[in-house]
């Protein structure tokens, strides 16, 4: 299908549906191939910067939110109050999740050294985090982030997250200096 | 020594780290045997001030205390299952290190206040004021001031009510002082003295008990006429 054309019916349908789509949806609704679909949907998600309305994607959602620059008057014109921050314990919950996504509750927990139910539970109520079932083991369930979890940073794409291994470069074991490298010094 | 101050950590991973970092020390085996000894006063305060985390806890300290004693102790021989799951704590305390700084990153980005709403936005939620233009500020305090009037009044009131009630064993005493000099009486009587609907109620109260102790005894004619109190006929005569 014509790009342009494919682009203006994905935005109609996605403006009418104010809740996520996934590409599947779209691609059932629109007959496309997903290949089609998705690099339609990144040129969308390139223009976030230069429009009021932008596409949240990720994880296969897709959803038309608002521009964060505009959060001041978006605020203003609807009386709304900003979402509650986060503590330091969801931050730290949703930094593992956000990397290692599909990841399961042990693992989280194993990063974190503690028991993780309570915060899991706490992000998933705020709909921060979403859970599916493994592909590998139905009984396992795994944790996500959503398309709300963009909107509380004010993120317009995941592009705007760094990249793990660019943000912890600086974090490294110091190899244990041998005894005489100290005479030298 | 440094004092720890307690329920501040996310886990034993953010205390190891946190002691680790106050004494200005790198991540390695060395650093964790010196912090060994107040990572475990913490967890014995633990033990008795937060004990649902103890065990995340307990099983930091197990693998502190091997290295510990290897550090004391080079030679010593513990299984290199044992060592092995000791000494992959630095990494695991890297790793840590490294999802904390990104949540320190997210941090930054939240703190930048931006956010984007999607259409599901509740209008109902709106804080909406919108006071008539000929308010001012003088006009708010004086109503502010006659509210916190009327308010102290509802606050009084309850206890100029307790005064006057009348307890039941007052309530008995009085109805068998005045059957002990009248013989018998009313309960229409007794109730025209009420002053409240709470002292009905007693007065009513009183009466079973009354009746119950077998000290009076209760009569009525017919449907809906008076009751007549009378002292109970086995009482009567002896205590006359």
């Amino acid at each position: 299908m014509d790009p342009v054309k494919l682009k203006s019916q994905i935005l109609s349908i996605l403006f009418v549906a104010s809740n996520p789509v996934s590409i599947k949806e779209i691609q059932e609704s629109l007959g496309v191939n997903e290949d089609e679909i998705k690099i339609v949907i990144e040129e969308l998600v390139a223009a976030n910067h230069s429009s009021g309305i932008i596409l949240l994607a990720h994880n296969n959602k897709l959803q038309l939110a608002s521009n964060p620059d505009n959060t001041q008057v978006v605020k203003k014109f609807l009386s709304l109050e900003l979402r509650e921050r986060l503590t330091d314990s969801a931050l730290e919950t949703l930094a593992i999740i956000t990397y290692k996504q599909p990841v399961s509750k042990a693992e989280v927990e194993n990063i974190r050294g503690v028991n993780s139910q309570y915060i899991l539970r706490q992000l998933l109520i705020r709909g921060l985090i979403e859970k599916i079932p493994s592909s590998s083991d139905k009984r396992m369930q795994l944790y996500k982030t959503t398309l709300e979890f963009m909107q509380h940073l004010g993120i317009k794409s995941q592009n705007e997250l760094p990249n793990f291994e660019e943000l912890t470069k600086n974090i490294t074991l110091t190899p244990q200096a041998p005894p005489e490298a100290k005479i030298e010094i | 020594m440094v004092q720890i101050k307690t329920d501040q950590f996310e886990g034993p991973l953010d205390l190891l780290l946190t002691l680790i970092e106050e004494q200005k020390l790198d991540i390695s085996t060395v650093a964790l045997a010196k912090v060994t000894e107040q990572f475990l006063d913490y967890v014995k305060n633990l033990q008795v001030k937060n004990p649902i985390n103890l065990a995340d806890f307990l099983v930091i300290a197990a693998k502190l205390l091997v290295i510990k004693s290897k550090s004391l102790l080079p030679t010593l021989e513990l299984g290199d299952e044992e060592e092995e799951a000791a000494f992959d704590l630095t990494e695991a305390l890297l790793q840590y290190k490294k999802y904390k700084e990104v949540a320190r990153h997210f941090r930054r980005i939240e703190l930048r206040h931006t956010q984007s709403w999607t259409r599901d936005v509740d209008f109902s939620d709106r804080i909406t004021f919108v006071p008539d233009p000929t308010i001012t500020p003088q006009i708010l305090s004086q109503s502010l001031q006659t509210l916190a009037m009327e308010l102290k009044e509802i606050i009084k009131f309850p206890r100029q009510i307790m005064k006057e009630v009348v307890s039941i064993s007052e309530k008995i005493a009085h109805i068998q002082q005045l059957i002990s000099s009248q013989i018998e009486t009313s309960l229409a009587s007794l109730l025209k003295e009420s002053k409240s609907k709470t002292e009905v109620i007693v007065t009513f109260l009183a009466l079973l008990e009354l009746t119950k102790q077998r000290i009076i005894q209760l009569e009525q004619t017919e449907h809906f006429a008076d009751i007549i109190i009378k002292k109970h006929q086995l009482h009567g005569p002896s205590q006359a």
